[in-house]
């Protein structure tokens, strides 16, 4: 059976890699993108043990810890592909102890699993200080290695569970929301104990301590134990391991067990109020009618729901830490954070205009009726950007509302909604015309909302690359006017009136230029986001 | 072969669709090959063909779905691929296997495409309510589509498809999961339709629907039009269903190969 779905796992890979250039360029991508992460990691290791071997175990921990975080929030908020979908073996007599074997064999050809595992070995070059805390690093490797893999595995699998059903879809959405913002505030809290650089050590030596004591970390902690003879210490924190990895294994079973009788497959919301009230709101045309369905799938389809959340990270994670009230912290006499905060904003204009580039995508093959009703690719165009505006600008007002207050200079407010708006309608103008090029990919509406794709897929590193010189050349005037009202803040009234007549005129351009395009290429539009089923 | 009816011709009307050498190539296989087709005003076409004959891909191609590789298409003298918007505004397609902006309720699926279409408001919230009470989906307010049955969608995209009153509906399989009860009501409708002075072009796979519900029909097998006509031209004398078996059925009776699959063998 494991032998079988290896195969088969790396046929489909290799199929994909045949039907679509884009799947190479992917490919491509990541293993570079693997290689020097590794790379990096494997440098620092090295590092360290040259040149400050006593931090090496709190590193080790700190890292592993890291590790195993990273790799659960790369698998539920990118998403992994996943060609092994139990749901696929639901019709065939397999039985899920197998099942679970193969499709953990045929899990080495994802790349986050070859991070994990080769990710959780350089932790042995930290551990060459001591020859007991080496062999008993070597000892541990078929356990960190097992947490790093199995951990995110089983969130991804339960998380993925919880976002379909109905009833938990809301709550899990929001829990999900507060328990990245409760981790950023303990990392900001941490951070703000650092006064000087030889606190460093101490903060690290606290967040090792802590997390040496937690299911993420206590693995990696077991040879500094062993090699200081703290066995009781040693024992604790491998049992702590072992219990999280054998959890993480029965629990991932059980998923994949309900998985095979009772599929993960996205339904509505049950029953929903038909509001008039956005149909009021908008005009009844074309336009107002692809806004208003724009906005109410932000919030009835989990998928786009995602994408609202992770929007709404960079407010609630400047406002949490306003509220913790870390931020007037000096270091050497430097103020932490500087005013530069107060050009959040900007960061999170970028991100919600990449949401234009694939907004096209998440339609699937539904983008046929607007084919079909022969509406106008301009009306397409202009009636996305209002939906995806009227949700996302008010968020960017807030969010430079919160971050000038964190700034603690209210003198910047213009500069900061000048620099977001202005990014967000110039980034998004080019987006609506690149997406109606290369419109990226998307999980399938009734399939695993945490499923392939979920962040565009590779197209929308194209959308990155665009926007990059898009921003360095047209968006330069904007852009410096709001960085040098740091200094002179009436200048900020002047990034606000250049973003909002740029970031209009780029608007302008891309429902006109891009219109154009999807109206010439709307065949070829759907059989690319079609595809993914 | 039957040559497509020389009505186009001989009649002042321009065809309601005028098929003429759609071709359609994917990678090395040519999944239509060809094919002309004049569907008179007035009329309802059953089209019918095996799995993977190309009916799909050539209703996609005369709709504006997938863009033909050769050929043309046009809805009562207008060009699908060189007048879109023309053809568009007189054709009501429902298509097969595509999914449906299915977070939103029925109701709101039915004002999304009439609004689509630039229709007055007024009258897309009165032909909302009459499509959706004639097909038996007026209870169904506040349930988003996504929850509704197989045949439940079936008919909310038969109603999308109705809403902006089209001189020519294009239907694939649209008596696939729908109930009895349902099909009947979908039959009177489209009777009336037709009566009416409008055009159906339907695909089906079930020989006995075509015959009852269809004055002509095209046979469609391996890309390529095997027969086309009247009800009665194409079946000459026996039954379609037969008449479908000699054209393109090979080997349909051989079963003698699935010995093993008979369980009193074991």
């Amino acid at each position: 059976m494991a032998a079988h779905l290896l195969s088969l796992r790396l046929r489909l890979l290799v199929g994909g890699l045949r039907q679509s250039p884009w799947a190479i360029v992917a490919l491509v991508v990541t293993v570079l993108g693997a290689i020097s992460l590794l790379g990096t990691a494997l440098v620092g290791a090295i590092a360290i043990r040259a040149l400050a071997p006593e931090v090496g175990a709190d590193a080790a921990v700190v890292a592993g810890a890291v590790l195993v975080l990273g790799l659960t929030a790369v698998t539920v908020l990118i998403g992994t592909s996943d060609p092994l979908a139990t749901e696929r073996f639901s019709l065939l007599p397999v039985r899920v102890g197998p099942l679970r074997r193969g499709v953990l064999a045929a899990s080495v050809l994802d790349a986050w699993v070859v991070v994990g595992v080769l990710g959780s070995a350089i932790g042995l070059v930290v551990w060459s200080t001591s020859v007991a805390a080496l062999v008993a690093a070597l000892m541990l490797l078929p356990i960190t290695a097992a947490t790093a893999v199995l951990v995110p595995r089983a969130v991804a699998d339960l998380l993925a569970r919880q976002l379909a059903s109905k009833a938990a879809r809301d709550a899990m959405a929001i829990v999900l929301l507060v328990a990245i913002v409760g981790l950023v505030i303990a990392v900001q809290l941490l951070v703000g104990s650092v006064r000087e650089l030889a606190d460093l050590t101490d903060v690290l030596g606290g967040a090792a301590a802590a997390a040496a004591w937690t299911p993420l970390g206590a693995a990696f902690d077991v040879p500094r134990a062993i090699a200081a003879g703290a066995w009781l210490e040693a024992a604790a924190k491998l049992a702590i391991a072992l219990a999280t990895v054998a959890l993480a294994w029965w629990g991932w079973g059980r998923l994949l067990a309900e998985r095979l009788t009772n599929p993960i497959v996205l339904r509505g919301g049950g029953r929903v109020r038909e509001g008039r009230l956005l149909d009021r709101l908008l005009p009844a045309t074309p336009v107002g009618a692809i806004a208003a369905r724009s906005i109410r799938y932000r919030r009835r389809d989990v998928r786009h729901l995602m994408n609202v959340l992770a929007a709404l990270i960079v407010p609630a994670i400047v406002g949490g830490v306003q509220l913790a009230g870390v931020v007037e912290v000096d270091v050497d006499g430097m103020r932490v954070p500087p005013d530069g905060l107060a050009l959040v904003p900007l960061l999170m204009g970028f991100v919600a205009a990449a949401i234009v580039q694939i907004d096209l995508a998440y339609d699937n093959s539904a983008f046929a009726w607007h084919l079909l009703s022969g509406v106008r690719g301009a009306h397409d165009r202009a009636g996305r950007l209002l939906g995806i505006a009227i949700v996302y600008v008010p968020t960017l007002v807030v969010t430079a509302v919160l971050s000038t207050w964190a700034s603690g200079r209210w003198e910047l407010l213009p500069a900061s909604i000048g620099g977001g708006v202005g990014t967000f309608l110039l980034l998004a103008g080019a987006m609506l015309w690149l997406g109606a090029l290369l419109p990226g990919e998307a999980p399938a509406p009734d399939a695993n909302p945490l499923g392939r794709g979920s962040s565009g897929g590779i197209q929308s590193l194209a959308g990155i690359a665009l926007s990059l010189p898009v921003l360095g050349t047209v968006g330069l005037p904007c852009i410096a006017l709001a960085v040098s009202a740091l200094w002179i803040p009436w200048l900020g009234w002047l990034s606000l009136a250049t973003g909002l007549l740029v970031g209009g005129l780029a608007a302008w351009f891309g429902i006109r230029v891009g219109g154009a395009t999807l109206d010439r290429r709307g065949p070829e539009v759907l059989a690319h986001i079609a595809k993914e089923r | 072969m039957t040559s497509p009816a020389p009505l186009a011709a001989s009649e002042p009307l321009p065809p309601a669709l005028h098929l003429h050498q759609l071709a359609k190539r994917f990678g090395s296989k040519v999944a239509v090959d060809g094919i002309s087709l004049a569907v008179p005003q007035g009329s309802m076409l059953g089209l019918v063909g095996p799995n993977g004959a190309g009916k799909t891909t050539t209703l996609s191609m005369a709709t504006g779905l997938l863009r033909p590789d050769h050929g043309t298409a046009a809805v009562l003298g207008r060009d699908v691929w060189r007048d879109p918007a023309a053809a568009k505004a007189l054709m009501g397609v429902l298509p097969d296997g595509v999914h449906l902006f299915d977070r939103l309720t029925g109701a709101e699926l039915l004002r999304y495409n009439g609004l689509l279409r630039s229709m007055p408001e007024a009258e897309v919230v009165q032909r909302s309510a009459s499509l959706l009470h004639a097909l038996g989906l007026a209870d169904t307010g506040g349930t988003l589509v996504a929850d509704y049955s197989a045949g439940m969608r079936k008919k909310i995209a038969l109603a999308c498809a109705l809403i902006h009153a089209p001189r020519l509906l294009v239907l694939d399989e649209p008596f696939e999961a729908v109930d009895p009860v349902s099909g009947e009501a979908i039959r009177r409708i489209l009777r009336d339709y037709v009566a009416s002075g409008g055009t159906v072009v339907l695909s089906s796979h079930v020989m006995e629907l075509v015959e009852s519900l269809c004055d002509r029909v095209a046979i469609v097998a391996d890309g390529r039009l095997v027969a086309a006509g009247t009800l009665d031209e194409v079946r000459g004398g026996s039954s379609l269903q037969q008449r479908f078996v000699d054209l393109v059925g090979q080997r349909a009776t051989d079963t003698e190969g699935l010995a093993w699959l008979r369980t009193s063998s074991r």
